[in-house]
């Protein structure tokens, strides 16, 4: 039975909700602000992608707990006691974490204040389950960068075993010292403050924060618009190194490879591909590889979001693929004009929006400690789908 | 899911202790000869329970790695934490990349060879749960052939720290690391697992277990309340708990299915046995382990 | 006291090399003038980052990117120098 996605969300630095991040990446918008780090003994200011400001006075887990009950408004009290919950992050709450551990060293000074004092991957997907009742399939991923695309897989995974009829999943990467300083303390920061996938100039990632949300069901979607079908995906471990790709791709090669065979799809029908690109010289050469051996030189139209978004970390597969998806539905593919490509790599990201192809869309996520992790969207005709 | 192999690591932590936590690298160096640098005590319990679990024994070449934590790395992002906010510098790199949910995983799968699926799930008290259920569908699905499950969760030091990110009083805690190496289902005997199940309250498991009794014993991996006790008896037949004076560690429900699953193998037991945990406050989690 | 290259600075930094790269060798086993990466020693990117933020942090001497790097930690010898020009 095809998995359907049926409804799509974000908030990223582009917008708070899908019309304006959609019209924000079409438009090629560069929302990038800067932070300042004047606690450290040697202040820095680090250019960040960040959330336009809240209007509303809700905090860390009450916006959470919105995005969540929109998606979920349309399901009856029965079908949400049958939506399981995935919820894939690479910080989770640690912006509430250290909060809380600056207001404990102001009181109880640096002997007596305990650091990361919440501690739970699975808690907030307990407090946003118990909360909007869904079923007690809440399964948090913790796999660094592509910790939200994993959970679209075992959501995929969960309607296909027949366990729950809807699969609710959220990618979630919200502003932390941790995260973004250590980074820094990698190297990893664009020098240069722009994100240049798979270009001769490229020189590092920006950072980001956001929220991604995707809404998988067993039901066919409604006729009259266009039909988003997850047709499946793999994961697989590259171990050559805890910090980098291996550049030979073979690894990342062999997970497309893979995710292509679950969804049984054949490369050359793909229609487009929505890249990993974090712009660093190691990973994007790797990536390169891998396209390379999976296409034989004749790559599909491709796109990289991480220049208009940065890099949102365990968030990034589920906010990249609800933003896809966002502009698919209203029938664009995204572009990334004036990202001139590396002749070494031959990776031509497409340099116009165009009208969105019908057919398989190829998501690629990598991350730190070899993880990664590919997926299968196909755009259907509407009612049309196989 | 046959279990074709089984291993549990469970350290009791005074609560007053000072330090130093057990070694855990001769449980390492067993199997692996040099020295494995750079890796803290997080996953080290990774290491050491996945070598000794897997014993040099060849794997399939299709196998997936499926950790469970409840609480993650929490000694290292404690000491990332404390360099950002308290001394005004950053993370160490060492420090940063140890925090990452999958590095623990990076090394197991290096020492053992594996490349193709890794996950690390965490749900509270039913994360090692939840690690089975992703090797269950994964198997089930016919994606891998054979599924490395395991669950570690550490004490960090100064303990009394450790009790607040708790929220509990206690004199003791408890870490371990538990694993399982299980096959597709054969025909041949053994030891095997159904898929897990989870129920909201004990009307709910109640319902369950009526409909899947009978059972020739139950195992609950926590004290039942004199409730329990009476729904759990008028259903089946022997109970016992396998608890700890304090079980204040995240993956302990792993340490009582691999016990479970140990004393069924060694045919201390035999027939239809069930595991039972709970959280703190629910839900339960139910497994059906057969021999 | 880190006017000049002493032979107390040097023996500081091994001890330091030590300790951030945990590697379980006394710190004399490294020569003043020991290749630190690509030689015996075995260290690698995530160890010379290790390194530059201790050097920063304890003696407040900062070495930015890849090629810095490289040619700070040439050897122990040339980081004393380093560290030593750098806060003159």
């Amino acid at each position: 039975m095809p998995t359907y996605i049926h409804h799509v969300d974000t908030h990223c630095a582009l917008g708070r909700g899908l019309e304006p991040c959609v019209a924000g990446l079409l438009a090629a918008e560069n929302p990038l602000s800067e932070i300042p780090f004047d606690q450290l003994r040697d202040p820095v200011h680090m250019p960040y992608f960040a959330l336009p400001l809240d209007t509303t006075e809700d905090d860390f887990y009450q916006q959470l707990e919105s995005l969540c009950a929109n998606a979920v408004k349309g399901l009856s009290a029965e079908q949400r006691r049958r939506t399981a919950l995935l919820l894939g992050s690479s910080s989770f709450d640690v912006q509430v974490s250290e909060q809380l551990y600056r207001a404990d060293l102001a009181r109880r000074g640096n002997d007596q204040a305990v650091p990361m004092p919440i501690v739970g991957y699975g808690k907030l997907a307990q407090r946003i389950g118990d909360k909007l009742g869904l079923s007690l399939q809440r399964h948090s991923y913790s796999t660094a960068c592509t910790s939200s695309a994993n959970a679209i897989l075992y959501g995929h995974r969960l309607l296909e075993a027949g366990l729950v009829d809807h699969a609710l999943v959220l990618g979630l990467e919200r502003f932390n010292h941790t995260s973004v300083l250590g980074f820094y303390g990698l190297g990893l920061i664009s020098p240069g403050r722009a994100m240049r996938p798979f270009a001769q100039e490229r020189d590092g990632l920006l950072l980001g924060e956001a929220v991604g949300l995707l809404l998988l069901s067993r039901e066919t979607p409604a006729a009259g618009k266009p039909w988003l079908r997850l047709c499946g995906g793999a994961i697989g471990t590259d171990n050559h190194s805890l910090t980098a790709a291996n550049t030979d791709g073979q690894q990342l090669a062999q997970v497309v490879q893979q995710a292509l065979a679950d969804s049984q799809i054949d490369a050359q029908d793909l229609v487009g591909v929505k890249v990993h690109g974090t712009a660093s010289l190691k990973n994007d050469e790797a990536e390169a590889a891998a396209l390379g051996t999976v296409f034989g030189g004749s790559t599909p139209p491709a796109f990289a979001l991480k220049p208009f978004l940065g890099h949102t970390l365990g968030a990034c597969g589920a906010v990249e693929t609800a933003l896809t998806l966002g502009c698919l539905g209203r029938g664009k593919m995204p572009a990334n004009p004036g990202i001139a490509p590396d002749p070494v790599l031959k990776v031509n990201l497409a340099q116009s929006v165009q009208p969105a192809a019908t057919g398989p869309y190829l998501f690629n996520c990598f991350a730190f400690g070899g993880n990664n992790n590919a997926l299968v969207i196909s755009l259907d005709r509407k009612g049309t789908a196989a | 899911m046959k279990v074709s192999s089984s291993y549990s690591l469970l350290h009791t932590i005074d609560a007053d202790a000072e330090g130093p936590l057990p070694a855990l690298e001769p449980l390492i160096t067993r199997w692996h000869g040099s020295r494995i640098r750079r890796i803290d005590r997080y996953i080290q319990l990774c290491i050491a329970g996945g070598l000794n679990c897997v014993a040099d024994k060849p794997l399939e070449e299709r196998t997936g790695l499926y950790l469970a934590s409840r609480a993650g790395a929490v000694s290292t992002s404690a000491k990332a934490m404390i360099n950002t906010e308290q001394k005004g510098e950053m993370p160490k790199p060492l420090h940063f990349v140890n925090t990452l949910g999958n590095s623990a995983g990076f090394y197991l799968t290096q020492l053992l060879g594996l490349t193709g699926t890794v996950l690390v799930v965490s749900q509270e008290w039913l994360s090692f749960e939840s690690a089975l259920l992703h090797a269950w569908l994964d198997l089930h699905q016919g994606r891998v052939d054979a599924a490395l499950v395991g669950g570690f969760d550490e004490v960090c030091l100064p303990t009394a720290h450790h009790l607040e990110r708790l929220g509990e009083q206690t004199t003791q805690l408890t870490e371990g690391s538990h694993w399982l190496l299980l096959e597709r289902e054969a025909p041949a005997s053994g030891v095997s697992l159904e898929a897990p199940n989870w129920f909201a309250d004990s009307q709910e498991l109640a319902h369950w277990i009526s409909t899947e009794a009978p059972f020739d014993w139950i195992q609950t991996g926590f004290g039942p309340s004199p409730d329990e006790r009476s729904l759990l008896a008028s259903n089946t037949g022997e109970l016992q708990a396998f608890t700890r004076p304090a079980a204040l560690h995240g993956v302990f429900s792993g340490a009582a299915l691999v016990s479970l699953c140990e004393q069924l193998a060694e045919g201390q037991k035999s027939g239809r046995a069930l595991h039972l945990v709970r959280g703190t406050e629910g839900p339960y989690g139910a497994l059906v382990v057969t021999c | 006291m880190t006017n000049a290259v002493t032979e107390e600075l040097k023996l500081a930094l091994k001890q330091m090399i030590v300790e951030e790269c945990d590697k379980d060798f006394e710190p004399e086993f490294i020569g003043d003038d020991t290749p630190l990466v690509g030689g015996d020693l075995d260290l690698d990117s995530l160890d010379v980052l290790q390194i530059c933020m201790a050097v920063k942090n304890q003696y407040d001497v900062r070495i930015e990117g890849s090629a810095e790097a490289r040619r700070a930690l040439k050897s122990v010898n040339v980081l004393a120098q380093t560290i030593v020009d750098a806060r003159r």
